[in-house]
């Protein structure tokens, strides 16, 4: 692993009287899936979220590509530019990724659009291409998305997340709420892509199995706090926090 | 330092069950030693005497409770792998150090030729050659060709334990850590993986492996460590 990509320092986001992201540090190398695990409400989607500008953090500083100005300081033109063209993002349920309304190709060009791709011809060749990418048929890109399972729809998400050719890409739990054989294929489709397009990658995950087969380092996050960082299989067989302990001890 | 690839001194390591009470389970104390490059140092002693848990630590699998693990690189630089970063610890994971535990982790819907080819992909060799090395070490570990495009899952405890192996050995490196290499396999393909993994050796990977039949280790390690109650009692040169 060479540089960092992403370098996060002391990100914290509070809400009325609870502080969902507490101080978070931590940096993702190039080319590396990094993964965060911890149970729901430990601030994981919050801290994404952040890095995505979804959410607007309360403090902190993320500095992407050795840039010397944080991104959350730039005006909302530029952070809408970074948005289109160097990041992607899956949320955890087609629902809050796509737009339901319309057709499911039609929600992978709209990022294609949003990243100033013009040529019809030119959204169309690369359409096909990710649609074969994702193992999606072709017949299925001008059917309306609702028409499609939710496995499909979780791979229409990642599509769009993929099709500006993201440098850092942020997975929200992408495989909860699927049946397993289709979250095996899902993960398997995850790994081949990153490491073929060694895109830099955050995996959210309340599931320490998914996070095994896909991370090679991984932080554990408790009530907004980072309680645990580690490499995989040092934090699944020799876990040094009681909380970690105690979330391995519970895996199935 | 030139000849020196690991030095391993006063490494121990204990955990602490924090869900029992704070409980503490010993795993080794104070086991050091030295590693050669190009040496095969074959660790023996009963189940639950510290071998597993000692090259653990040294993987980095589990965190060390004290001691060193110093580790030189070819160009005389040096990093303890009991205190260095994860960052570091993967790059070295992916360039230098290979592990084959003693339970094969198979991965869904990833064929076994896949398995092997990544690990080469992954040091940076074209998919072609990378596919075409994989299934030369599968053919010569009698993994027949018609499973290359299989999932482990479905294959016999030999066959894992040999595409686990293969994995491992296939790429380039220059320290293979080994837990039981050869439990589980016939005697035929025994001594076809313990013939590639010596090929290995005359290559210049340093080898730590665990083997629990010491008289088989005289046959092919050139020290043998004795470990007895997390204690390292002697470690002898062997000269068969």
């Amino acid at each position: 692993m060479k540089e960092p990509i992403l370098k996060v320092e002391g990100l914290t986001k509070i809400y009325d009287s609870t502080i969902a992201v507490n101080s978070i540090s931590f940096a993702l190398y190039q080319g590396e899936i990094l993964g965060i695990v911890g149970e729901s409400g430990s601030g994981k989607s919050t801290l994404l979220g952040c890095l995505y500008f979804d959410i607007t953090p309360t403090s902190g500083k993320a500095y992407l590509n050795k840039e010397n100005r944080s991104i959350f300081e730039l005006n909302s033109q530029e952070k809408r530019k970074l948005r289109n063209f160097n990041m992607g993002m899956v949320y955890q349920t087609p629902h809050l990724g796509l737009n339901f309304d319309i057709t499911s190709g039609g929600n992978v060009a709209e990022k294609l659009l949003m990243a100033n791709w013009r040529n019809y011809s030119d959204i169309r060749k690369r359409l096909t291409t990710l649609f074969e990418r994702m193992e999606l048929s072709l017949d299925r890109m001008d059917v309306p998305l609702s028409t499609l399972s939710g496995g499909m729809q979780q791979r229409i998400q990642i599509a769009k997340a993929l099709a500006n050719n993201p440098e850092v890409l942020f997975l929200d739990e992408p495989t909860s709420g699927l049946d397993l054989s289709v979250q095996a294929r899902l993960l398997d489709l995850i790994k081949k892509i990153q490491q073929e397009l060694k895109i830099s990658t955050i995996l959210v995950s309340h599931d320490l199995k998914v996070v095994r087969l896909l991370a090679e380092r991984v932080l554990v996050m408790k009530e907004g706090r980072i309680v645990e960082a580690g490499l995989t299989d040092q934090i699944l067989e020799d876990p040094q926090h009681p909380y970690t302990q105690l979330l391995v001890n519970s895996i199935l | 330092m030139k000849d020196i690839i690991l030095e391993v001194k006063n490494l121990s390591k204990r955990f602490t069950l924090h869900l029992l009470g704070e409980k503490m389970v010993p795993g080794f104390h104070k086991v050091s030693f030295t590693l050669k490059r190009g040496e095969f140092l074959g660790v023996t002693g009963k189940s639950g005497s510290g071998k597993s848990s000692l090259i653990k630590c040294i993987y980095r699998t589990y965190l060390p409770t004290e001691g060193e693990i110093i580790y030189y690189y070819k160009n005389g630089n040096s990093v303890d792998l009991a205190t260095c970063s994860d960052k570091e610890i993967v790059d070295l994971r992916r360039e230098r150090i290979g592990y084959v535990s003693q339970f094969f982790y198979t991965i869904p819907r990833i064929s076994c030729l896949e398995i092997v080819s990544q690990a080469l992909i992954q040091q940076g060799i074209d998919k072609n050659k990378a596919e075409r090395k994989a299934k030369s070490m599968l053919s010569r570990f009698l993994i027949p060709e018609n499973l290359f495009g299989a999932y482990p899952s479905t294959f016999s405890g030999g066959e894992k334990q040999r595409v686990n192996i293969a994995q491992a050995i296939t790429r380039k490196i220059d320290l293979l850590l080994i837990d039981e290499p050869l439990a589980s396999l016939d005697k035929k393909t025994k001594d076809i993986v313990l013939k590639e993994i010596l090929k290995l050796k005359k290559r210049g990977t340093s080898v730590i492996g665990i083997f629990h039949d010491e008289k088989e280790l005289r046959s092919f390690a050139d020290r043998i460590l004795v470990m007895e109650n997390g204690k390292g009692i002697k470690i002898y040169e062997n000269h068969n």
